[in-house]
């Protein structure tokens, strides 16, 4: 027996060890996760500070821009607008070939003018005049029949089916007095015979032979087919013996086919029509619309120069400026003015406008990086100035385009910021309203207050990319809108209603709207219509239409709401505890009611408190990209989502909240796992990250802030 | 004074009964409602679109049979595998190749991609360059004549030519500036991955190598404007590099592997050529099958347009409704065209296997190879060897008892989605949707993660509550508190720019090499996702180990203190014991939490839609092929009912998990 050794001291050398062993494997992990998060920080900050710090506050204000690399040869008194040459220098920072710059103030030459009622024009020339002037334009009716001026840039040749030359002659005196001399025209039709068989052709031809009148029966999808590999063989079956007449076209590419199983040459069948021919010279026409249309349909090699939409026809409108008068470029007004004859102007005046520009020198050969709607108002600047020796100035060698490198982060900023307001307003409604129920009416326990914590329990734990996939199959897709032009689709729906206004001629063409007149058959119209491509329908009434929100930044509120209502219910519940009772019952026996009491003595105390959950449930939604994946987000969007709204403020309202935004994190996800990687979008990526870890951090900053402050706090 | 009672008031407002207070009291209620609400619609919403998955993708699975593609398949795989041998014996000889010849191999490949780096970084510079010599290019024929003309054109002529030399020296010496700038930050990490890998193994041969080469991209431009010869070393090791080779190739183990590679190919042709007709004549078959589907629609569609239409419409859409297929083809014969290519594939597999044994024995033996990867390959190929006659034997049986008319059940279908290995939409051949390896990419990803993140989150929920100071415990808990707000997606942004290179690049590491799957082919692996989803998940499971750990009572403490036993004897012996409840569910949430992130494994994780063999393999997961396909597939497709299938899968994973760490503490939790 060894008994004399000290129990406690014989492996206290071992022991030591192996608890210092323990202990530092216990440090060690501990600050490896904080040696990993430090990590993390200060590469996102030590790459992307300097993009913040050369950019400047325009990586906030800037939306997504492509960045376009130019290439050029020096040369000297190149122009460019004093904003754009601002961004030049960011852009380019080390560039040392620019000399010589010099400010001056460039003029253009503009022209005022007034619209009077009762004007006609086409739509391209109303967007010119919008382009440039703060107006409101609605649209009246269109005119088939209205005057339109073009001008044919050379003498070209005509053959006119005789109806046609009729028209035009009656309309147009040019026309009239144009010597028009008879002749025939030939078209080669083939007479094929086609016998019952089974046998192979290439797609393309297939899809010439669609218009004959051929009978067949193809296998396979001929669209899907065309668009990978026109000459693909598929296989057709010819079910009974028959005789078809093919045109030239069809005839051609059926014997240049390399399928299998052909029935030889066709026999030529000739026919002739009468045509008129005629030469149209240089000069200005006048012309009703639809002819207009027409002319150029059936001739598409005449070269003219006119803006005016062969689809839509002239417009009668009403313009409302808070102008005095509207300003066009001198030479957008010449055009206008000549296009478009029942356009009646007053108070027209000439104006010069100048503007801050600045004029230097590229000393050698160089490239320049900008985004593209600087480099195209640097190239627009430069355009057709010649120096000295009769070159260009601006001798462009070569040009790149890389999307997403360029511009800031504005538009994804502001949709997140939106998002985020959108599902927390949601959110903290049901949210607060869930935990007072919870808290102060029901009871302690019950299936049903357990089965409502049960499934609280689980909605937290559900993957937000299935929430996703929730909000694209409910929100996206089958959410009620009420609505007087609802989709044409067989989606379910119900009248509730008449409708009030039917909607207005823009409306109907922007939103592809179906006008339903007839109650006879409206199953064949909607198919009709539906048919042409259209997407809705009016038909004098108002609908509750399950068609859903579409990719809409309400359908990624919603979504992102029911995913962080878990976390409000829990925080705002446990703040409304803390609430000490005695609150609520000296109310009580001073004879407030329950809902008094609650209003008066309880929700004023606790609001800190679900003030921190709303802050926790913030960071939360602004960090997530799946479930707004499919429900809200968008790649690319050239507006800011305030711009482009019109109509009555309730209108607005909802067209500003059915529009998709865009989202910092899914634009993040954008460039950083779309694109391939470029040396160009590196700093994007990582001013897009810090920016975004700026905001959420912030708010996740406030959170912990805020909780440590009530944990701090004397217990009631 | 009043005469009313100061607490009984006017009569209130009420409707069927109910109160004021009542209504107050049911907004709130029904507000409370919506968390239940809201699980039920999930449950709804992802069950409506996934129900009618099986019926569709059983008719999908039937005409993979009838139409005979499984039988055309069956002989596929057997050529598959042939063709998978001959494929890892070139492998094999590769490897061991460019082993033996040594990093001369790469060194020309290595300087020309560092120096495109190297151009694209310079590209004002070269341009500049070029501008300078062409204007050279361009005078020297006036120059020319005026070298015999006047004096002064003479000196005009001297003036100009010495103006633009002296001018593209300048650009000379501006490039040279440059590229003594940029050239030491062109290193392995700045190249493309697919150099990155060959660039580690130069490195790890010869350390000094990309030094070097660094410095002849500075010798290289530095006399740009001279000559643009590539420096004498690289064309050196370029030349010996393939005189290595050739000299190799004649050794007796490369030209017997050559030998054996071309002695595969020629086994396998007539084999070829006899699937090639098998897949076209059931290709045929479904296409018919399709459009025969597909025609019932259409035909609805046309008969409703016909009344509405114009008369020119009305002829047009006629001649269509006459078009659209209304017989579907008899099965049974076409089948019996495959029925009756049994023999000829008896025939032709028996000559390519008998050939086949007729080589595989000339196959070096593994101690013949020096190089790593070529051993791992050559341990695949004996594997694949060994199972060859069985393959081979069940593809011919399973052929042979094949049966067109044999329909497949739901069993079946659900079967083939739940453990189908393969994910495949948009294909020519067949689509197919099987979850296994999505599934399994999910499960290894969230395994490695787990496995990360547990002692981490463990020990420093440890350390934190038992061991650090209260200052410590300020500073560490708001960090990992931090951690939790960081947005996935910053995540996986780093994940692609900084943790895969360097997690790559740590596979690189010679005394690593014993590790499985190391080195990585790429940087997007399971294992670079593991890595950040760990990260990730180690605020959740710290904070729940850490309450867990805390939750302990402090009699515990005391008493095992008391009987002598050291705070860290307490720490391991008798607060985690007793905490282990709290511990497994903090894991198991970890899990669930792990399991259903997306952005990450969207990003890093690869997208290789393929069982997993390794942990550095790239891999596809359930979450990231719903986030890649939803936005792609058209609504009411196939493919889009598959997604939302997964989508109710995880979505169940996600409620089993959760209610079993609500067990875990239930049962266990409460013994303090």
């Amino acid at each position: 027996m060894q008994d004399q050794t000290n129990p406690f001291a014989t492996k206290k050398g071992f022991l030591q060890t192996k608890e210092k062993a323990q202990k530092f494997l216990l440090i060690f992990g501990t600050y490896s996760i904080i040696f990993f998060t430090l990590f993390v920080f200060w590469e996102i900050l030590s790459k992307g500070a300097p993009v913040l710090y050369q950019y400047g506050t325009d990586f906030i204000t800037r939306k997504p821009e492509s960045l376009e690399v130019l290439a050029f040869d020096a040369g000297d008194k190149l122009e460019i607008p004093k904003k754009s040459y601002k961004t030049l220098k960011t852009y380019n920072p080390d560039n040392n070939s620019l000399t010589g710059e010099e400010s001056f103030d460039k003029s253009f030459e503009y022209t005022t003018f007034n619209i009077e009622k009762g004007s006609v024009l086409s739509d391209a020339y109303l967007s010119e005049i919008s382009k440039y002037n703060k107006v409101k334009i609605t649209h009246l009716y269109r005119d088939e029949q209205a005057p339109v001026v073009f001008e044919v840039l050379n003498n070209t040749p005509l053959l006119l089916t005789p109806a046609l030359y009729k028209k035009l002659a009656n309309s147009s005196e040019a026309f009239k007095n144009l010597s028009a001399t008879p002749s025939k025209v030939s078209t080669n039709l083939y007479e094929v015979t086609f016998k019952e068989k089974s046998f192979y052709l290439q797609a393309k031809t297939m899809a010439l032979l669609a218009d004959s009148s051929l009978i067949y029966k193809l296998y396979g999808n001929l669209t899907d087919t065309l668009d990978d590999k026109p000459n693909e063989l598929m296989e057709v079956y010819i079910p009974e013996n028959q005789t078809v007449l093919l045109t030239e076209a069809q005839h051609q590419g059926y014997l240049s086919d390399t399928g299998t199983g052909k029935f030889g040459e066709g026999k030529l069948q000739e026919t002739s029509v009468k045509k008129i021919a005629l030469t149209l010279p240089k000069g200005s026409y006048e012309l009703p619309h639809q002819l207009f249309s027409t002319l150029l349909k059936n001739h598409p090699a005449l070269a003219t120069s006119h803006q005016h939409s062969l689809a839509k026809a002239p417009l009668y409108f009403a313009i409302k400026s808070n102008q005095k008068e509207l300003r066009l470029p001198n030479s957008v007004f010449q055009q206008l003015k000549k296009d478009n004859p029942l356009l009646k102007l007053t108070d027209i005046n000439p104006l010069t406008i100048s503007a801050p520009f600045i004029r230097f020198n590229f000393g050698q050969a160089c490239q320049i990086k900008l985004p593209t709607t600087d480099m195209s108002a640097f190239k627009e600047a430069n355009e057709g100035a010649v120096n000295e020796y009769g070159q260009p100035r601006l001798n462009i060698l070569n040009e790149y385009v890389y999307p997403y490198s360029s511009g800031g982060v504005s538009g994804p900023v502001i949709g997140t910021m939106l998002l985020v307001a959108a599902c927390m307003i949601i959110a903290l409604f049901v949210g607060v309203a869930a935990a007072v129920y919870l808290g102060e009416y029901a009871k302690n326990s019950g299936p049903l207050i357990s089965t409502i914590r049960l499934s609280m329990m689980n909605l937290a734990g559900v993957p937000s990319i299935v929430f996703g996939l929730f909000g694209l199959g409910l929100f996206v897709s089958v959410a009620p809108v009420i609505t007087s032009a609802p989709s044409i689709d067989d989606k379910f729906k119900f009248k509730i209603f008449p409708a009030l206004v039917e909607p207005g001629l823009a409306e109907i063409e922007d939103n592809r709207i179906a006008m339903i007149e007839d109650d006879k058959n409206p199953r064949h119209s909607l198919r009709a219509a539906q048919q042409k491509g259209l997407e809705s329908f009016y038909d004098g009434w108002v609908y509750l239409s399950f068609q859903g929100w579409g990719n809409s930044l309400i359908a990624g509120a919603f979504t992102l709401a029911i995913m962080v209502l878990p976390i409000i219910i829990t925080s705002s519940e446990e703040s409304l505890k803390a609430v000490p009772k005695g609150f609520r019952e000296a109310s009580l026996a001073l004879g407030a009611t329950k809902w008094q009491s609650i209003r008066t003595a309880v929700l004023p105390y606790a609001t800190p408190g679900i003030l921190t959950a709303s802050v926790l449930g913030i960071t939360r939604v602004a960090g997530e990209t799946a479930p707004i994946m499919f429900t809200a987000a968008v790649a690319a969007k050239s507006d800011l989502p305030f711009s482009d709204l019109s109509g009555s403020p309730l209108n607005q309202f909802f067209d500003f909240m059915s529009q998709s935004v865009q989202a910092l994190p899914y634009h993040i996800y954008t460039i950083s796992g779309k694109l391939p990687p470029s040396e160009h979008i590196k700093p994007m990526q990582y001013g897009s990250v810090l920016v975004f870890m700026i905001i959420v951090m912030i708010f996740a900053s406030v959170s912990i802030w805020l909780r440590m402050k009530m944990r701090g706090k004397i217990k009631w | 004074m009043s005469k009313e009672h100061p607490f009984i008031n006017k009569k209130q407002f009420s409707f069927l009964g109910l109160g004021k207070q009542d209504a107050i009291k049911f907004l709130f209620g029904g507000n409370a409602l919506i968390s239940i609400i809201a699980l039920i619609l999930i449950t709804l919403f992802l069950a409506k679109e996934s129900i009618y998955f099986f019926p569709d993708y059983q008719s999908n699975l039937n005409i993979y049979r009838k139409s005979g593609k499984e039988f055309a398949d069956y002989a596929e795989n057997q050529l598959k595998y042939q063709k998978e041998i001959k494929s890892l014996v070139t492998q094999v000889k590769q490897y061991e190749l460019f082993h033996q010849a040594g990093v001369d191999a790469y060194i020309p490949e290595l300087f020309s991609t560092m120096k495109t780096v190297a151009i694209e970084k310079m590209t004002s510079e070269l341009l500049a360059v070029k501008i300078a010599k062409n204007r050279i290019t361009s005078k020297e024929i006036i120059w020319d004549i005026w070298s015999e003309g006047s004096p002064e054109e003479q000196a005009q002529m001297k003036a100009q030519k010495a103006e633009f030399s002296q001018n593209l020296i300048k650009t000379q010496e501006a490039l040279t500036a440059k590229i003594n700038k940029i050239a030491p930050s062109i290193k392995i990490s700045t190249l493309s991955p697919q150099f990155q890998k060959k660039a580690y193994e130069v490195q790890r041969q010869e350390p000094s190598a990309i030094k070097t080469l660094q410095e002849a991209l500075i010798s290289y431009f530095s006399n740009y404007t001279v000559s643009t010869k590539t420096p004498d070393f690289i064309t050196q090791s370029s030349r010996s590099g393939v005189e290595k080779r050739t000299v190799l190739l004649q050794t007796p183990l490369f030209s017997n592997l050559s030998q054996v590679e071309k002695e595969l190919t020629e086994t396998y042709l007539p084999f070829n050529a006899f699937v090639e007709k098998l897949r076209d004549h059931a290709l045929l078959v479904s296409i018919r099958a399709e459009s025969f589907l597909s025609a019932a629609d259409r035909k609805k569609a046309i008969e409703e347009g016909i009344p509405e239409a114009s008369p020119e419409k009305k002829k047009k859409l006629l001649i269509d409704l006459k078009r659209l297929i209304t017989e579907d083809q008899d099965y049974g014969q076409q089948a019996e065209v495959l029925y009756a290519t049994l023999p000829e594939h008896q025939e032709l597999l028996s000559k390519m296997t008998s050939s086949s044994h007729a080589i595989f024995p000339k196959l070096p033996n593994i101690n013949e190879f020096e190089n790593k990867g070529a051993r791992r390959i050559h341990k695949k190929l004996t594997k694949l060897l060994k199972d060859y006659d069985a393959f081979m034997a069940q593809q011919r049986s399973n052929m042979e008892s094949w049966r067109h008319d044999q329909t497949i059940g739901f069993l079946k279908t659900l079967g083939g989605f739940v453990f189908g290995q393969k994910w495949i939409s948009n294909s020519s051949w067949h689509n197919f949707f099987g979850l296994a390896p999505l599934f399994g990419g999910s499960l290894f990803i969230t395994l490695i993660a787990i496995t990360i993140a547990t002692p981490f989150a463990v020990g420093g929920a440890i350390y934190v509550n038992r061991i650090a100071s209260k200052a410590e415990q300020n500073f560490i808990k708001p960090i990992i508190e931090f951690i939790q707000a960081i947005p996935s997606v910053v995540l996986a942004f780093l994940g692609v720019v900084v943790v895969g290179q360097n997690i790559l690049k740590l596979s690189y590491i010679p005394w690593l090499e014993w590790l499985p799957g190391f080195p990585a082919s790429g940087e997007q692996m399971m294992l670079t996702a593991g890595v950040l989803l760990a990260f990730m998940a180690i605020p959740t499971m710290f904070t729940l180990a850490e309450d867990a750990i805390n939750n302990v009572p402090k009699s515990y403490t005391e008493a095992s203190l008391s009987l002598g036993a050291t705070r860290l004897q307490t720490i391991f012996n008798v607060i985690i014991p007793s905490s282990l409840s709290g511990v497994v569910a903090a894991i198991l949430l970890g899990f669930g939490r792990i399991i259903g992130e997306t952005m990450v494994v969207l990003l890093v994780a690869g997208g290789t839609i393929d069982w997993p063999t390794t942990w550095t393999d790239p891999v596809h997961t359930m979450t990231g092929i719903i986030a890649q396909s939803t936005g792609e597939a058209a609504p009411g497709s196939i493919q889009y009912r598959a997604l939302f299938l997964v989508g109710l899968f995880l979505f169940g994973i996600s409620l089993i998990i959760n209610s079993l760490a609500q067990n875990v503490i239930k049962k266990f939790g409460s013994k303090h």
